[in-house]
């Protein structure tokens, strides 16, 4: 047993929603009729990783080598409380903010590229692939792959890749090779290049790309959001949340969180799904997938490899306009996360970048932290919320799922 | 009841005469149960071998469904029926059909999936036709729509180790049976979606269940009118289950 001076906060087990959902988790379903794209996975994932995915335990105990290279990394991250912007927003409730930017790679992706990292390590895997949006997750990625000591590939979005040099160099650093994606390396990306060699991508294209690398590279793929077992890794979160406000003797009335495909909300919500907590999910009015997107079966990627989900969906074909909160930009959500927000348990907002942007500025300039424009979207939700709420008295969670100051450039245009 | 083996197949596949050539040479002394699926128009629980075997059109010969049933009845003395609820809210009358026939549990793979809502009316539907609703769980399933679900009914369970018909996940046998188990510790418990071999077979019993279902491994050999390949793996499965036992 991996001994922590911060095992009063670490936990030592990863929490599965699973369990306690109100109903059944649709399973996933084949995308093609002749061949399993389900059984797939097999080929391309950790085996353990798959293990997780299908699992009914409400609890998996995290690794000692997964927990050590947790606290390596910055683990347990600090919830704070927020006293400055109370002030600012004339507010006599608690509000505090769970930092996932604190972490090395400066978001939460890294609590699930490590275990995925180490289990393809395990089973003998050289190399391991992805894709990524803003960049966090292939940086992640890319820092996973280099403390288990594989290879590791990212195909970016191209929007992304271009607005974000930074992102690149990082992802470099920790030794990862970052191709743009539409790309050439891929028969998928020479096709959507044929018809738009601008095309801006989209992370269903830059999935496919990954896939279809894995698939023809004899590699491992490494997932950034949407499934169980990824959501499971980021429960993390909210464990230390729990711990963290236990100690503080205090309890949520209501909890705050961006949603791209779900995974860090998910991670910070679903250990108090059990609760009275209001939950509320923050996502980008440019990508409306809880208001004009629909709940039901719809693919993870663009190319149909992967099996097809049971998630809130713009289509799995959705090209976003181009926003900087690139993390934000995926067409569906994570389906335990769809489902509870389908029954009512989990409500949603969607705010603009504009309104994005004046909460960067606003986080910023009264707690010190640049908030990633992803991680902005709970800031903006919660001034809305509170300008909406009559109560004063309320204990608010945040959760400020990266950092920002690699995405700087998005005030170079200006005021918006 | 302890040691059973299930087998399923798809009505008409690959016909319904060879079907009952099939079923004509099975060895009740190792066969306990037949499970009959419905053709479906869209299988989608299936895996791509049971999915393979779904024709809609066979439904249309009524009279040899019918004789099918007869048969299977001949042979093992409890003949299950399963029907995706997405077919039978299509067809009027089709658990009168299939009970008068001779089906008295019945399987749904979809109902809590996708028409949760709707459990209650067919439990009930079917209880009117002295026909039994045999749940159908897997590792999705949420604790409190177990208990929820053990509490209305009375029958068998149905327990799939796979998200799919025919997947071969990686998974722990013992936990996945043991967790079943812990949830239902009062009901007999058949295993089925994935079993591939006869160590499968004897995990599962080793762990507490209480059978096993199988179907895409005897997919292959009825296609191919290999009936002893099937019989034998039957056979295989059977002599592991009662040595276990």
């Amino acid at each position: 047993m991996y001994q922590s001076t911060n095992s009063e906060i670490l936990p030592e087990y990863w929490y599965n929603v699973i369990p306690d959902l109100p109903e059944q988790l649709s399973p996933p379903r084949d995308s093609r009729q002749d061949v399993s794209s389900i059984d797939l996975l097999n080929r391309i994932l950790p085996k353990k990783l798959l293990e997780q995915e299908f699992s009914f335990k409400r609890t998996e105990r995290i690794p000692d080598e997964v927990l050590q290279a947790y606290e390596q990394i910055g683990r347990p991250t600090p919830l704070i409380r927020a006293r400055n912007l109370e002030k600012k927003l004339n507010y006599s409730g608690h509000i505090f903010y769970k930092y996932e930017g604190a972490t090395a790679t400066g978001s939460h992706k890294i609590n699930t590229a490590i275990p995925q990292a180490f289990f393809a390590r395990d089973e003998g895997t050289k190399e391991v692939v992805t894709e990524t949006g803003a960049g966090q997750w292939g940086t992640a990625t890319a820092l996973a792959a280099s403390l288990a000591g594989l290879r590791s590939t990212v195909f970016m979005v191209r929007t992304s890749y271009r607005q974000k040099p930074l992102r690149q160099r990082i992802m470099s650093l920790y030794g990862a090779r970052v191709e743009e994606s539409p790309s050439e390396h891929t028969e998928f990306g020479k096709s959507f290049l044929a018809r738009d060699p601008e095309h801006p991508g989209s992370l269903g294209i830059a999935i496919s790309e990954a896939v279809e690398y894995a698939l023809t590279n004899n590699c491992t793929y490494l997932l950034g959001s949407v499934m169980n077992s990824v959501v499971t890794h980021q429960s993390v979160i909210g464990l230390e949340t729990k711990k963290q406000l236990e100690i503080l003797g205090e309890a949520p009335d209501t909890m705050i969180g961006c949603v791209g495909g779900g995974s860090n909300f998910s991670g910070f919500v679903f250990p108090f799904i059990g609760t009275e907590a209001k939950m509320i999910a923050s996502t980008a009015a440019e990508v409306p997938k809880f208001s004009k997107g629909k709940f039901g079966y719809d693919l993870i990627d663009t190319a149909g490899i992967l099996p097809q989900l049971k998630m809130y969906s713009l289509g799995a074909d959705f090209v976003p306009e181009r926003i900087y909160a690139g993390g934000l930009r995926y067409h569906g959500a994570a389906p335990a996360l769809s489902m509870l927000i389908s029954n009512g348990r989990i409500k949603t907002d969607e705010v603009s970048e504009g309104e994005v942007i004046q909460a960067m500025k606003l986080f910023a300039n009264t707690q010190g932290v640049v908030p990633a424009p992803e991680s902005a979207h709970a800031v903006a939700t919660l001034v809305r919320y509170l300008r909406n709420s009559d109560s004063q008295r309320e204990t608010i969670v945040m959760n400020i799922s990266g950092h920002g100051l690699l995405d700087l450039s998005i005030f170079d245009k200006g005021e918006k | 009841m302890s040691g059973r083996v299930l087998i399923y197949m798809t009505i008409g596949y690959p016909s319904i005469e060879e079907q009952i050539d099939f079923v004509r040479g099975l060895d009740s002394t190792y066969v306990t149960g037949i499970e009959l699926g419905y053709p479906s128009s869209n299988p989608r629980y299936d895996g791509p071998v049971i999915r393979q075997t779904h024709n809609p059109e066979i439904r249309k010969d009524r009279n040899a469904i019918r004789t099918l049933f007869e048969e299977c009845g001949q042979i093992v003395h409890s003949v299950t029926s399963l029907m995706y609820y997405s077919d039978y809210i299509q067809e009027d009358h089709l658990i009168d059909f299939l009970a008068g026939c001779g089906a008295r549990d019945f399987i749904v793979p979809d109902l809590l999936i996708d028409y949760a809502q709707k459990t209650e009316s067919l439990i009930h539907e079917l209880e009117n036709s002295d026909s039994r609703y045999v749940p159908f769980f897997n590792a999705a399933t949420p604790d409190r729509v177990i208990s929820n679900i053990e509490g209305r009914t009375s029958s068998w369970i149905y327990y799939g180790l796979q998200p799919s018909t025919g997947i071969n996940m990686p998974y722990d046998i013992g936990a996945v049976v043991g967790r079943a188990i812990e949830c239902l510790p009062r009901r007999e418990i058949n295993f089925g979606f994935g079993i591939r071999n006869r160590e499968d077979v004897s995990r599962i019993i080793e762990a507490g269940g209480s059978g096993i279902a199988v179907g895409s491994v005897l997919v292959n050999d009825l296609r191919d009118r290999n009936f002893n390949s099937a019989y034998n793996k039957i056979s295989e499965f059977s002599e592991v289950i009662k040595s276990a036992v």
